[in-house]
């Protein structure tokens, strides 16, 4: 029982970054393939929508970061399940987000592609998305933390 | 993630502002087709089906009404879309209302037929024959404005209010898809409303019909005194 504990407390401290990576894989893919197909409709500012298209991979990033400082807490069975909730959680979290947001970045370019004017405010809505997840991965710290202590 | 495969094809596609302000088509006919070629095979097909229930260009001159219903029939059962399968209801009881508002307009009475026409209503548009506006006024508010324009026999009007009604239509369903095979369907449909208003020609409507005139008259034609 106490190996199948620490197992789970494994997996909490893997799962930011596997799914942090799952969603930002599909918020990436989704959000570059509206920047190419509106790279077939503009005659300019090709460089925007793809950078813009990278937007949703700051997840897997925030994963690495929480997987770390996680990893660096001593694994016992009383940690292990903190770390698994916390995890794991953050985790789902990071990956809703990247997938999500990447259709927020595919509207933006479709929208800013017909109105260049817009494309400063059509990024609001996946800056507001990057914003929850920030708020996972702040959170996620904050409690490891407390964990450790 | 299926709906994925539709975001390049759906921004690849210029935005259409609007019906009757356009001057041209947004992108050609033939830039459309190479763009849909990205979709999936079972969606072209879909999309031209839709295509040929909605729209009579293919149809020679002498149309058999009964193999156009049982063909509307068979391929409004090929659209796996509930969405697409409402909005081509829609559509062909947009052509049942006005063909019964014509009909009735020209004094005929109500068909004796029970499968007389396709769509969804056309058993309640024929049990309704003689109301003003044929028990669809709710559902379909530009009934009386197209009585009225069959009245007055002002016929660019009716078909403004026609093509409108369908704009909307199309519109308001283009809220609740973004990025699907819907949305594209929907994006296809618009071009060809575009494409018809902005192709009326004065002279070329003249010529079509001479040429329909001609057809009618046969061989009657060569016994005409010459104007």
């Amino acid at each position: 029982m106490e190996d199948f504990i620490i197992a789970l407390g494994w997996l909490g401290v893997f799962a930011p970054v596997a799914l942090g990576a799952v969603g930002s894989a599909i918020g990436c893919s989704v959000a570059g393939q509206a920047a190419c197909g509106a790279m077939l409709d503009v005659e300019s500012g090709y460089g925007k929508f793809v950078g813009l298209s990278a937007m949703p991979s700051s997840q897997v990033i925030y994963g690495i970061v929480i997987m770390f400082t996680l990893a660096g807490i001593n694994m016992t069975t009383n940690s292990a399940p903190g770390l698994f909730g916390i995890g794991l959680l953050t985790g789902i979290a990071l990956m809703y987000s990247a997938v999500y947001q990447g259709q927020a970045v595919a509207a933006a370019i479709n929208a800013s592609k017909n109105k260049p004017e817009v494309f400063g405010l059509s990024i609001a809505p996946a800056a507001i998305v990057e914003g929850f997840a920030v708020f996972a991965f702040v959170f996620a710290l904050v409690m490891g933390a407390n964990i450790s202590a | 993630m299926a709906d994925t495969a539709y975001y390049t094809l759906l921004t690849s596609l210029p935005h259409i502002d609007s019906l009757f302000n356009s001057r041209i088509t947004p992108i050609s006919r033939f830039q459309l087709d190479r763009r849909l070629s990205m979709l999936p095979q079972a969606d072209r097909d879909t999309l031209v089906n839709i295509e040929n229930l909605l729209h009579w260009d293919h149809l020679d001159n002498d149309v058999d009404e009964e193999r156009l219903i049982r063909l509307a029939e068979k391929l409004r059962q090929q659209i796996p879309s509930q969405t697409l399968r409402d909005l081509v209801d829609w559509r062909l009881d947009m052509r049942t209302v006005v063909s019964a508002l014509r009909r009735r307009h020209q004094g005929e009475a109500a068909p004796t037929q029970p499968k007389w026409s396709y769509g969804s209503r056309y058993e309640y548009i024929r049990s309704h024959w003689n109301a003003p506006t044929l028990g669809l006024a709710g559902a379909f508010p530009w009934i009386p404005t197209v009585n009225e324009c069959l009245r007055t026999r002002d016929h660019v009007t009716l078909e403004k209010t026609l093509l409108e009604a369908v704009w909307k239509q199309l519109e308001h369903l283009s809220t609740r898809h973004r990025f699907d095979f819907e949305a594209v369907v929907i994006y296809v449909l618009r071009w060809n409303l575009v494409s018809r208003w902005t192709s009326y020609d004065e002279n070329k409507a003249e010529s079509r019909f001479r040429q329909l005139v001609d057809i009618s008259l046969g061989e009657f034609r060569d016994q005409l005194p010459q104007v």
